[in-house]
């Protein structure tokens, strides 16, 4: 183990938990992971793509050509394809995500290093541009759900009465609701099923965590001496709120919107595999693993998908959990022990075995999907 | 216990209001229009899809809830006013029909000659479907308006609230045709008396008498001789839907029942109570003109909604209480284990795995099942149960090992008790409290989770019939599986409080308090 850098900034800041969590190897993991993951999403087309990333046609040369899509680059056979060009510079696999071919369910092989799936269409290509459709749709999500999580939490936690009351009823109901049956429900009952649709219904069926995070919080600080002084010097409500509320609970926020990116994730994922998910061409994950309802033994189309998602599910879990840890400026932080994945709970058994605050304790982790 | 209604009331505003984003039936029609105006026939159809789906009626509140006084009037001037609109005008008087009669009649003499006979001519199936002596009717639109004002001076009598609910009794007491010839003249104004005859009647000839008159004066299908007491069943409750949307069509809202009609005669009441009453599965009651046999009738009961609830809710519920069972069979001692040994590295190595297998999607290990185990029975619920014990064990490790940090455990120790001991006997007893309480959580993931498992195996369940539904956009059948939803995740998040209450005092403790705050 090498020598523990001494941790920087005060407690409960950022840069203080970024030192803390940068001592944990499973949360330098998940952050390596996730980081990965970013990077293949964001630069697909030069790693699966049916035209060269810069290629000489006919003494014209042509950057990106996948992304700008010149139509004097359409051609009509693969032979051509491979032949017309002076110069060209390929990404390693030939193939974009929506190209069908005649070549069927043909497992791994050297043209299709994740075989191919039953409209000929390329699987790594998919699994590739799929991150970036997977990785984009979750980050909207999260970011909408956020919002909207922290609005309600802070005011239902700070005003309390009627407010307060109406909000922690319909995060308990919420909370309890399978997600998944939510998104199905929602996307049949919609007019005409959108990608906005979609995304508006994840947000509804994750926006609980934050807000009940964020709320608690909110309550707990709301009785500080701090913030009575606030009002007494007659801060508006919405100052204290802003100014003195809110940055103890940006850290709850966080928290539950790193275990939201991995749940969003999910849903998609399950609902994209039972054939209701994503209502657009775009290809994901969950799409390529639904093939395997049809074609039993095309393991291809499972395996692959499946353990991108395995691993950003995995990583974006630890790093959850290692962000709830290092945020958290009342838990004592032994310096650089590495703790394994289960060591995260010690406080919420504690709460759930004094047997008053149920929910607090259950719901510390993501739900399942 | 009580938090359950507001939150049931919340619930069924939420999908109530997922239903109003549903696409008007009237636009999307019955494919594209070649016509530019669409004939009458076709307006009818579009508004009777619209008034199935209460599309027609305000959300909350309805101001001025329409009874068969205000429709008639309608259509009267809407046919003074002719044009197209007076075309389904008449359409719509004719449907009314006897009810129109008392309203209609008294006005004829107030309406332009053109305008009664327009009105004439829209009662003539009314006069088919009372057996009027073609003769008596005549040829001409005058003759059959001349028909009409001797028919209203003879029979005004009858045309009262006593007399029809009499002639219903009658009817039912004594079941002769002479009693149905005396119903069959006033038509669809002793439609509200039948329907009650119907709904209380048990006995199979009376109600088959009665339906088939109902038949006879509304665009219902009539049962047969050879209809058995268990397909009359599933045709009167198609009726008694038919009832529910169309009542205000015949009778007249007065007093007492207008103030009433303007709460339930809105969407959000004619939903959620026939949501709750299973009616709403009839959407698309069966018509002469459509499908309209009592076998059909009888295979659409079969699928009604509360037989098709109550076999797939049975498969689906089995499936996860199996689940639920079988997890925490395994998770508990697997959780005992794991606080045993803690630290060492058979702990780390189940840690690590647990934490996998906690953050692998049931789609994944149910897929991954199938392709292994194919299609044995005990593959599903083994899938199902694998996250939720690893969720459980994870659970019920730190709680141990909480426990075990306690004074009391200390003392056990200190008196000499084995580790053994001091681990089933003192120390999980207090530690297994909140696995419990965990499984009340348990119980919508696992929902949730059966969704997908049947989907995987073809389990006929819950969650098999639901994407069915949404495939052919089963309105009737998603609002109740949403609702029933978080009906059981409201009573089993209820249920383990109050398991957990039973069993720790310090919960029952901690409950009171709560309740006197």
């Amino acid at each position: 183990m090498s020598p523990a850098k001494p941790l920087t900034g005060p407690r409960g800041s950022f840069r203080r938990a970024l030192s803390i969590l940068a001592r944990r190897r499973l949360a330098r993991f998940g952050a390596a992971a996730i980081a990965v993951l970013l990077w293949l999403g964001t630069f697909a087309d030069f790693f699966a793509a049916d035209l060269p990333i810069v290629g000489v046609h006919h003494g014209e040369t042509f950057f990106f050509a996948n992304v700008t899509e010149p139509a004097t680059l359409v051609m009509e056979t693969e032979e051509e394809k491979r032949t017309s060009y002076e110069f060209a510079l390929w990404p390693p696999v030939h193939h974009g995500p929506y190209v069908e071919t005649d070549q069927r369910l043909k497992p791994p092989n050297r043209e299709h290093p994740f075989g191919t799936d039953a409209q000929g269409r390329d699987v790594f290509a998919q699994v590739v541009h799929g991150t970036r459709t997977v990785l984009g749709l979750a980050f909207v999500c999260v970011a909408l759900l956020v919002v909207l999580g922290t609005l309600a939490g802070a005011l239902a936690g700070y005003f309390g009465g009627l407010l307060d009351l109406i909000v922690a009823r319909l995060v308990e109901t919420l909370t309890a609701f399978p997600a998944v049956v939510l998104v199905l429900a929602i996307l049949a009952l919609v007019a005409r099923p959108s990608v906005a649709a979609l995304v508006i219904a994840l947000s509804l069926t994750r926006w609980t965590e934050v807000t009940r995070l964020v709320r608690a919080e909110v309550i707990r600080v709301s009785t500080q001496d701090y913030i009575l002084a606030a009002r007494a010097l007659g801060a508006s409500p919405l100052r204290i709120l802003a100014r003195h509320v809110f940055p103890n609970a940006r850290a709850q926020a966080i928290v539950a919107g790193t275990f939201a990116l991995s749940s969003t994730i999910l849903v998609e994922a399950s609902c994209d595999f039972l054939g209701f998910g994503l209502p657009s061409s775009a290809p994901t994950w969950g799409k390529v693993m639904a093939g395997l309802r049809d074609d039993g033994h095309a393991w291809w189309l499972f395996a692959f998908p499946g353990a991108l998602l395995f691993v950003t599910v995995i990583s974006q879990n630890l790093l959850g959990e290692a962000l709830r840890d290092a945020l958290d400026p009342h838990r004592s932080v032994a310096g650089g022990d590495e703790r394994d994945a289960d060591d995260a709970h010690p406080r919420a058994a504690s709460e759930n075995a004094s047997g008053g605050e149920r929910e607090s304790a259950i719901f510390q982790a993501a739900p399942r999907v | 216990m009580l938090w359950a209604i507001p939150t049931l009331v919340g619930i069924s505003l939420v999908v109530f209001l997922l239903t109003s984003l549903l696409p008007d039936p009237a636009l999307e029609g019955d494919g594209p229009t070649t016509e530019a105006v669409p004939d009458a026939p076709r307006l009818l159809r579009a508004e009777d899809a619209r008034r199935l789906r209460f599309v027609d009626l305000p959300n909350f509140i309805n101001e001025t809830p329409d009874d068969v006084r205000a429709r008639t009037q309608a259509t009267l001037d809407a046919i003074a006013a002719g044009g197209p609109e007076g075309d389904l005008a008449e359409l719509r008087l004719a449907r009314i029909g006897g009810a129109a009669l008392p309203t209609a009649l008294p006005r004829l003499s107030s309406m332009t000659t053109e305008a009664r006979r327009r009105v004439a001519r829209a009662l003539t199936p009314l006069a088919v479907r009372m057996a009027v002596d073609p003769f008596a009717l005549g040829s001409s639109p005058d003759d059959a308006l001349k028909f009409w004002e001797r028919f209203w001076q003879d029979h005004v009598m009858d045309f009262t609230p006593g007399a029809s609910k009499r002639a219903v009794e009658r009817l039912v007491r004594h079941g002769t045709e002479l009693r149905a010839e005396e119903l069959a003249s006033l038509d669809t104004y002793a439609l509200a008396d039948l329907m009650e005859a119907i709904d209380a009647t048990d006995r199979h000839d009376a109600l088959l008498q009665l339906m088939k008159i109902v038949a006879k004066i509304t665009d219902l299908a009539p049962p047969d001789e050879a209809t058995t007491p268990k397909e009359l069943e599933a045709l009167r409750a198609q009726y008694s839907f038919f009832w529910y949307v169309h009542r205000t069509d015949y009778v007249p809202l007065e007093g007492l029942d207008r103030v009433v009609a303007s709460v339930t005669e809105t969407r959000y009441a004619k939903w959620t109570l026939g949501a709750f009453t299973g009616s709403l599965e009839m959407l698309d009651p069966p018509t002469k003109s459509g499908n309209s046999s009592p076998k059909a009738a009888h295979r659409r009961a079969e699928g009604d909604l509360r037989h098709r609830l109550a076999r797939r809710a049975t498969v689906t519920l089995a499936l996860i209480f199996l689940s639920l069972f079988g997890s925490h069979l395994v998770a508990i001692p697997l959780g005992v284990f794991a606080a045993a040994r803690s630290g060492r590295r058979v702990d780390r190595l189940l840690s690590v795995v647990l934490f996998f297998i906690y953050s692998l999607p049931t789609f994944v290990i149910a897929a991954v099942f199938r392709g292994v185990s194919g299609g044995t029975v005990v593959a599903p619920v083994i899938a199902l149960s694998l996250g939720a014990a690893a969720t459980l064990s994870r659970y019920q490790r730190t709680a141990l090992l909480e426990v075990l940090t306690t004074d009391y455990v200390r003392t056990a120790r200190a008196k000499g008790a084995s580790n053994l001991r001091v681990l089933l006997v003192h120390a999980l007893r207090n530690a297994i409290l909140p696995i419990i309480a965990l499984a009340g959580v348990q119980v919508p993931q696992l929902l949730g989770g059966a969704f997908v498992v049947e989907e995987v195996w073809q389990i006929r369940g819950l969650g098999w019939e639901t994407l069915r539904a949404i495939e052919r956009r089963d309105v009737g059948w998603l609002v109740v599986v949403v609702c029933l939803t978080a009906v059981l995740a409201t009573f089993a998040l209820v249920g383990a409080d109050l398991v957990q209450a039973a069993l720790d005092p310090r919960a029952r403790e901690t409950f009171r308090r709560r309740g006197e705050a």
